[in-house]
């Protein structure tokens, strides 16, 4: 056999394994959902089909997203602003602080926001304290400032890191050379400065239209009974009405609106105006001067504060404390400081082998996540491989079918999961190895992200010099690019631990009652009664959160190659 | 014409400008020598009034013109980096200074046309300046400046983006821009040879002070 037909082999060998796996894992699910919308279809005509179970949740995820969005812009632009021009002290960790959201699983986030605005939430006892009342005053819960609320909390982090890069980095000679040709300050600004920021603008806003419109976790926990997003409306169809080919048109929809906002998205993303336009440093930072501006910081800084610190303090806090009676408790409660809901975590209390309480999720959980680990990482590795070996059109359409599952969403991979693999051997005996599949299909595109770029970067004469010196192929691999790749490997394999740790849609389908995960766990013991039940949840969160955040401290602090120092994780979400 | 009276400044602790003083006389060529990091950018950029001088006057004929902002000096900087705008075309960078200045649109197109073919690129009206070479950007950024009449033109580096081949060949270009448009001009380098080609005075700034103040020739 000839070299090249060897290695055309090669390619084809590595092609293979990844391939195969996103038309399993992938491809079918998503085949299976279009199959169960047309054969009811053919079967029972359009008997399970309703106009308005789709326009309802399709006009609802457009207006709470196109409410959110705006929100997210009117707190993000300013803050984006505060950030690339001002130096005041604390703006290193209040900065650190508005990153957080991005990286919060959703159960933690609605945990936060409901031990802040919930009826058991600092707010309300505060007030219910304070002028004696019996029960909760603010109910914005289960309504629609609590998703929007919620929203902005997530998003304004996008808004911060698109627009306030954008800002750092604008040349502050454009702006000069407008003042020396007789610009005023506001018209150098608004001909100058916005035109060039407007496509990070863009940018943004669709970003955060897009996951606004996708949200799943907020609206179903944050959101009352009467409030559904598309991805809400398909979890209800199939575990409230069992109407299975109607959350198949939903999901339909809902692909093909989102993977239009995506197009979009790129479109305005993608606008450049050349290096030109940016400065590698950023001169523009000062200390607030004059009574304008320091009043601008100050109010920023108290809305941030308010924004982003209260909800996660509150959360912490409120895990540490007994406020309220739990179930079977009665008269007087002792209220104060307590480890109690920690504790109890790893407590069987009701005696039973098939209860499966917070210390089974835990563990759970971190089988999956470990399992998650091993499979996104070897087939991302294998197909960062196959792509960056291949010809570049070529590779270049692989490569976006690896990033699929981002666009096509959690929810939408549950249903389709539940479709094709609820049955044996999938689900075989108490251990669903479909769900580590679905969170491992959801970490790939980042881990090809991740890995691409770090195999790019591996100069072509490294390895010629090895396999020059003797080294055989594999050896090359082994003793050059490995050794390269070891940080990408380990920035990888952290982003599948703390996205299989914090994933709840695609959990929320394929969990069985018996094998809950944390996120699904923290999802039950909120909506039940009782201190102890409600306690555990914001521990359990509590604990999600400080996790989460470890994993992505650890991810944006090595620096990989193929990338210079900024951040990564927003990049690969973006693309940019 | 320009005075420019005992100017100092301090940037970060470290003392940039130590006392500057001289002048510019109409239709007069200065050019401020020295090594990078002696303050010349500095200097021009006080002048142009995109920063505040620790101390000292700029006086333009008998006005203090120290506390007027950037953009009602009506003075022209040339920038090192030319700046120009990445999201406006050729035509439209040079017509930027016209529309702050409220000319109407008419005039706008014709002195942006005229300019256009002084500079020999009447062609390149509706192009994107961030496809332009290095020296065609300079040539629209010094169109750019000149259109608006400035009554005092700085040039800040203006050749240092080029490399030597084209240096030699576009400053005689620029030297008969520079004398027909009759206006006083500062022009900045750190290149001896191309002081002493277009300047009528060099001044040698070293640590802040002007040690020299000579007519080359």
């Amino acid at each position: 056999m000839s070299d090249s037909k060897r290695s055309k082999l090669n390619i084809f060998l590595l092609w293979l394994i990844p391939i195969s796996f996103m038309l399993l894992f992938f491809c079918r699910p998503l085949l299976a959902i279009i199959r169960i919308v047309f054969s009811s279809r053919f079967s029972q005509g359009w008997a399970f089909f309703s106009w308005s179970q789709l326009t309802r949740p399709l006009f609802f995820s457009f207006q709470q997203a196109f409410l959110s969005t705006c929100l997210t812009l009117l707190v993000g632009l300013p803050a984006a602003f505060l950030f690339a021009r001002y130096d005041f002290p604390a703006r290193k960790m209040l900065r650190a602080f508005s990153l957080i959201p991005f990286i919060l699983p959703t159960v933690v986030v609605a945990a936060a926001f409901n031990t802040l605005i919930g009826p058991r939430g600092w707010i309300n006892l505060l007030l219910m304290h304070l002028f004696n009342l019996s029960t909760p005053p603010l109910s914005i819960l289960n309504k629609l400032p609590a998703i929007l609320l919620a929203h902005v909390f997530y998003n304004t982090s996008i808004v911060i890191r698109i627009v306030g890069q954008r800002l750092e980095r604008l040349n502050p000679n454009l702006i000069e050379a407008a003042y020396v040709l007789h610009a005023s300050p506001f018209q150098a600004w608004r001909s100058v400065a916005l035109p060039l920021l407007i496509p990070s603008i863009g940018g943004a806003a669709m970003l955060a239209f897009l996951f606004n419109f996708t949200s799943f976790g907020v609206v179903l926990m944050l959101g009352g009974p009467g409030y559904a997003t598309l991805e809400v409306a398909i979890y209800k169809q199939v575990f409230d009405r069992f109407n299975l080919p109607m959350a198949g048109v939903l999901a339909i929809v809902q692909l093909l609106v989102t993977w239009l906002i995506a197009i979009v998205q790129n479109r305005v993303g993608y606008t450049r105006f050349g290096n030109n336009s940016m400065a590698q440093v950023s001169p523009f930072r000062h200390r607030p001067k004059g009574r304008l501006e320091k009043t601008f910081v100050i109010m920023m800084c108290i809305l941030l504060v308010l924004l982003f610190v209260m909800p996660l303090l509150s959360l912490t806090a409120r895990s540490f404390v007994t406020l309220d009676a739990a179930r079977g408790e009665r008269g007087n409660v002792k209220t104060g400081f307590t480890f109690r809901y920690y504790t109890e975590l790893f407590r069987n209390r009701r005696d039973s082998i098939f209860y499966a309480g917070p210390l089974a999720a835990i563990q759970h959980s971190l089988l999956y996540s470990f399992i998650t680990m091993i499979i996104a990482t070897v087939i991302g590795l294998l197909a960062s491989y196959a792509i960056a070996d291949s010809r570049k059109r070529f590779s270049r359409i692989i490569e976006s079918l690896f990033m699929l599952p981002l666009g096509a969403g959690s929810v939408i991979l549950g249903l389709g999961f539940l479709l094709t693999f609820n049955h044996a051997p999938w689900t075989s005996g108490s251990f669903p190895i479909i769900l580590p599949i679905a969170h491992a299909l959801i970490a790939l595109p980042f881990v090809v992200r991740t890995m691409l770029p770090a195999i790019k970067s591996i100069p072509q004469n490294l390895r010629d010099a090895a396999s020059v010196m003797g080294a055989s192929p594999w050896r090359v691999r082994r003793e050059v690019d490995f050794p390269i790749l070891t940080r990408a490997l380990m920035v990888s394999l952290a982003f599948c631990f703390t996205i299989s740790l914090g994933e709840f849609g695609a959990s929320g389908f394929l969990a069985n009652a018996s094998t809950p995960t944390v996120p699904i766990a923290i999802f039950r013991y909120l909506s039940q009664p009782g201190a102890l039940n409600y306690g555990q949840a914001l521990a359990m969160s509590t604990l999600l959160m400080i996790t989460s955040v470890a994993g992505s401290f650890f991810i944006e602090h090595l620096r990989l190659p193929g990338k210079t120092g900024s951040p990564t994780s927003m990049k690969h979400l973006t693309g940019k | 014409m320009l005075r420019i009276f005992d100017i100092w400044k301090t940037y970060e602790g470290r003392q940039l400008l130590a006392g500057v003083s001289f002048d510019v006389q109409e239709g007069e060529i200065v050019c401020l020598l020295g090594p990078s990091g002696s303050g010349k950018s500095t200097l021009l950029r006080i002048i142009a009034g995109l920063e505040k001088a620790d101390a000292g006057h700029v006086y333009w004929g008998n006005d203090d013109v120290t506390d007027i902002p950037a953009h009602k000096r009506g003075f022209g900087l040339m920038f090192q980096d030319y700046a120009l705008f990445p999201h406006l075309t050729v035509a439209k960078n040079i017509a930027f200074g016209l529309r702050m200045k409220k000319h109407d649109k008419v005039d706008i197109r014709r002195q942006v046309k005229l300019v256009l073919e002084s500079i020999h690129m009447q062609d390149f009206t509706d192009r994107s300046v961030t496809e332009l070479s290095g020296g065609e950007q300079q040539r629209v950024a010094l169109a750019r400046t000149l259109v608006t009449n400035p009554r005092l033109l700085m040039l800040d580096e203006p050749m240092s983006a080029l490399d030597h081949d084209l240096r030699t060949s576009l400053i005689t270009d620029l030297h008969t821009h520079l004398r027909e448009s009759r206006k006083p001009v500062i022009y900045v380098t750190h290149n001896r040879q191309e002081a002493f080609a277009l300047a009528d005075r060099v001044l040698l700034l070293r640590e802040g002070k002007i040690l020299q103040d000579a007519t080359p020739k």
